[in-house]
């Protein structure tokens, strides 16, 4: 299920926000990428937890720090920066 | 000793053999070349460039020398080389000097690497910057003509060197380039611009290129801080908009248009998300009266 994966970033970024976007630098791949807020903060929350975090984690940490999200929005967010080579899932 | 102290005999002396050395800003180049098209337009362009010594460190030999082959007993061709690389293919002799402006500022991009590189027009006024980047047919060099003639400085009208400590833009004034209907729209707008001969058939079309002011010449060894992005994009009829963009759109605005970022990797994304952090960001369209483009965008920097 992909609800029990946990997700870890795939490497070390740079980051800038501005008003509510953000641009990321990811070192291992040397390529830019340019995200919404909530796909900036879950980057950074995973850049924080570099051993991986479960989409529950995901979600607390978010809503602790920023804003109340659906297991269904992160996990979209998830799989779209996992299609950048942003981040990964590992088997728990 | 600038270029135009050079009897003209004398200037295709060296073009002939040991190579002419010309101060482009920040570098020195040795040019070689057989075309009385390419000396003339090296005294009507660079006539009030400094001609560096014979000793002087030489950053890139370059020569636009006639072209072998078959060919060259039907038409007369001319071949750029820089040290044995040839990155285009032979053209007509009638091309032969825009060959040369286009073989520099490939040198240029392939090889500062010091330099981020933008592919941008680039202004200064009262000390501040305005970068321009744009993908070619956006407009930047005749907006660039535009504001020149409205006393702004020329720092480029293609290639953005920033410093990658100082965050400066480092001069490299060379003759802007024009291309097909924005050749009449700058003639008609700036009366007194020093244009060379437009050259018909290229691969970008019908082709001119006009001096670079002299006070821009004079200052090239100033760098100066950034102050404004401004994207530009030129349609025709379009009414004249000077709009705030969003700094993330300026930050991927510049990066689409750095030449060499990813050889700068980490670093040079720390440079240029202090640069859009420095500067005022804007979108600019137009595409009516040139004086009013100009207008519009002297209004960031008055005099």
């Amino acid at each position: 299920m992909a609800h029990d994966r946990v997700w870890r970033p795939t490497g070390p970024i740079e980051w800038r926000k501005w008003d509510d976007r953000f641009v990321v630098f990811h070192s291992p791949s040397g390529d830019t990428h340019e995200l919404s807020e909530l796909g900036g903060c879950t980057l950074l929350t995973l850049a924080a937890h570099p051993l991986g975090l479960g989409v529950g984690d995901v979600i607390r940490r978010l809503a602790s720090e920023t804003r109340a999200v659906t297991p269904t929005d992160v996990l979209s967010v998830l799989e779209a920066l996992a299609e950048r080579g942003l981040v990964a899932p590992i088997a728990r | 000793m600038n270029i135009a102290a050079l009897p003209h005999r004398e200037l295709r002396r060296r073009l002939a053999s040991p190579g002419l050395r010309i101060r482009l800003g920040p570098i020195v180049v040795r040019i070689r070349s057989p075309f009385e098209t390419v000396a003339s337009a090296i005294r009507f362009h660079y006539a009030e460039y400094a001609a560096a010594d014979a000793d002087a460190f030489t950053d890139f030999d370059v020569s636009v020398a006639s072209a072998g082959g078959a060919r060259r007993f039907v038409k007369r061709q001319a071949i750029f080389d820089f040290e044995g690389h040839r990155p285009f293919r032979p053209l007509p002799a009638a091309q032969a000097y825009p060959l040369l402006e286009w073989g520099l500022n490939w040198c240029i991009a392939a090889n500062c690497h010091q330099y981020l590189i933008v592919h941008a027009g680039v202004v200064e006024r009262a000390g501040r910057v305005m970068l321009l980047p744009a993908r070619a047919g956006s407009g930047k060099s005749t907006l660039c003509a535009a504001l020149v003639t409205s006393g702004w400085r020329l720092l480029s009208d293609e290639l953005a060197l920033i410093d990658m400590a100082s965050h400066w833009i480092v001069p490299i004034p060379r003759p802007i380039s024009l291309k097909n209907a924005s050749i009449d729209v700058v003639a008609n707008a700036w009366k007194d611009s020093r244009m060379s001969a437009p050259v018909a058939d290229t691969t970008k079309g019908l082709v001119a290129h006009v001096s670079a002011p002299l006070q821009s010449v004079r200052r090239a060894h100033e760098p100066a801080a950034l102050g404004w992005i401004v994207a530009p994009s030129f349609r025709d009829g379009a009414v004249t908009e000077l709009a705030r963009m969003p700094r993330a759109d300026a930050f991927m605005q510049v990066v689409d248009n750095a030449i060499n970022y990813s050889v700068h990797g980490r670093q040079g994304f720390s440079v240029v998300a202090d640069l859009v952090d420095a500067a005022e960001c804007f979108r600019f369209s137009y595409g009516g009266r040139l004086d009013d483009a100009a207008k519009c965008l002297d209004a960031l920097a008055p005099k």
